[in-house]
């Protein structure tokens, strides 16, 4: 590496990498439940 | 330094992976043996291919072209080129808002193909045929799992505190870039924005806690070794990427006008007249056939279109109103004309050379002449409104370019009566006989066309310097 990465900017990753982290997983799940429920709605909606 | 050394381009320097050097005119890029078990990764693993298809890598061929260097070298490529170098302090915000998000979509997947992008640098990104396109292809590394992303200061410092700063505080902010070639200091920008961004989960925590951050990682020892020995684990990685890009995404510039109600405002004449100016420029335009353009007070770029559809030129639309190159890059978005580039100009203080020894980042003026510069509804603005003798404006636009396209415009248009309302008239030499005075010694007068309609005249002139 010949860029400097920064000790407070390498830290600071570890801390915000950890809570986004959560944010992220709860995002992709929340996605995967709304596509479940989207896809239960358009075999309504085409047998209806 | 040999002769070889001296080829090399002065702002190649920083990465000991390669370097840029000319040679016949041609632009090539030495890899080093240091660079070649990243470079034979980026090029058999796929990625190489992904990213040329998808447009965000530069594409380039290897060739055999001798080394300037050759004890280090391990390849020489030759880059497709890129027709005009513009720089991060001359985009507009969202022009520095789209290399963000393509920087953080390159680091997304170089990292599918066990790659990380080593820097962020803004200077890497260069708008080519409409679009950012990464043109530093030394900049992936091979990715070990754990590792922190080493360009994650670096993005924040060339692209989010600029951007956040031109959202928060001003547009004018952009050119702040300028004064820091490595980005805007984290600290000073924290120091800057308003106090409520500090509620924005993103510029809180990439901002405001970096500098924090920075601070306290500068102060100890202890903490250096740490974070020498710190693992980020890739969804964590994936994650800080995830929020940077809805951090960037959240940002929006304040826009007070629309590219439309200014395509009309700005006209000063009646429709029939608009249109006969239009067809005088195309035709001048068409007469030079040039290849590179400059359209210096381009505005929202109407007549940057005029000159792109009349050649086949790359047409820098330059305008020191940063709001205008922003509504000039939103309708090249959304109507695409992949030969305009719009870029924001202080003609009266342009781009200087920045960096170590004035050489790394050239001026405006530096990356001319160009074939055809344009001066439309222009002059008046220089004459009157800077104070600059007509003299020094012919003496300059002969230096820019081979032919000058330009209307001058005389004290009874409105435009000149409503700078003239607010200062003395002390400008005694500025008419047509003074104008083409003033030109005639830095010029040959090829064309001279009335816009009938209007009090102003078109000339098509040809530099007698270059």
């Amino acid at each position: 590496m010949y860029l400097d990465p920064g000790t407070g900017s390498v830290i600071l990753q570890v801390v915000l990498g950890a809570l986004f982290s959560i944010g992220l997983v709860t995002k992709l799940f929340w996605n995967k439940i709304a596509a479940v429920f989207k896809k239960n709605q358009k075999a309504e909606e085409k047998t209806a | 330094m040999t002769g070889a050394d001296m080829d090399r381009l002065a702002a190649s320097f920083r990465d000991p992976s390669g370097f840029m050097f000319h040679r016949a005119g041609a632009l090539y890029r030495q890899v080093n043996q240091a660079y070649r078990a990243d470079y034979d990764h980026l090029m058999t693993s796929g990625l190489y291919e992904r990213l040329v298809e998808k447009g965000m890598l530069i594409p380039h061929r290897e060739v055999e072209v001798e080394a300037p260097l050759p004890a280090l070298c391990y390849r020489v490529i030759q880059p497709e080129p890129v027709a005009f170098i513009s720089y991060p302090y001359e985009w507009s915000f969202t022009q520095l808002q789209d290399a963000a998000l393509l920087t953080l979509a390159l680091q997304r997947e170089a990292l599918q193909f066990g790659m990380t992008l080593k820097d962020a640098s803004a200077y890497n990104i260069q708008f080519h045929e409409g679009r950012p396109v990464l043109i530093d292809t030394l900049s992936f590394a091979r990715y070990q799992e754990g590792q922190p992303w080493i360009g994650y200061r670096q993005f924040c410092q060339h692209f989010l505190a600029p951007l956040a700063l031109m959202s928060k505080v001003d547009l004018r902010l952009g050119r702040l870039s300028t004064l820091y070639i490595d980005g805007i200091p984290l600290d000073l920008t924290s120091a800057l924005l308003p106090w409520a961004t500090r509620f924005n989960l993103g510029l809180f925590s990439h901002l405001h806690m970096h500098a924090r951050s920075e601070k306290l990682g500068a102060a100890s020892e202890a903490r250096a070794q740490q974070a020498r020995q710190v693992r980020v684990n890739r969804m964590g990685l994936l994650a800080l990427l995830d929020n940077l890009e809805s951090t960037v995404r959240g940002l929006k510039p304040h826009l007070h006008r629309d590219f439309w109600a200014d395509y009309y405002a700005n006209t000063n004449y009646t429709e029939a007249t608009f249109a006969l100016k239009k067809r005088l420029v195309a035709d001048m335009v068409r007469e030079v056939a040039p290849r590179l353009v400059w359209d210096l007070g381009a505005n929202t770029g109407l007549f940057s279109r005029v000159a792109a559809e009349a050649s086949q030129a790359l047409v820098i639309a330059a305008d020191i109103d940063p709001e205008a190159v922003e509504l000039n890059y939103l309708e090249l978005k959304k109507a695409p004309q992949p030969r305009i580039l719009p870029l924001v100009l202080d003609l009266t203080n342009p781009t200087p050379a920045i960096g170590w020894h004035n050489g790394e980042r050239e001026s405006f003026f530096q990356r001319g002449p160009v074939d055809l510069v344009m001066a439309l509804a222009l002059i008046h603005h220089l004459a009157i409104g800077n104070n600059l003798p007509l003299e020094d404006i012919a003496r300059s636009f002969a230096q820019a370019g081979r032919y000058l396209l330009i209307e001058f415009v005389p004290k009874e248009d409105s435009q000149v009566q409503k700078l003239l309302r607010s200062r003395d008239d002390i400008f005694d030499q500025y008419h047509l006989e003074g104008f083409k005075q003033a030109f005639a010694p830095y010029f040959t007068f090829l064309k001279e066309v009335p816009i009938e309609g209007s009090a102003r005249t078109l000339f098509l002139l040809q530099s007698q310097v270059l």
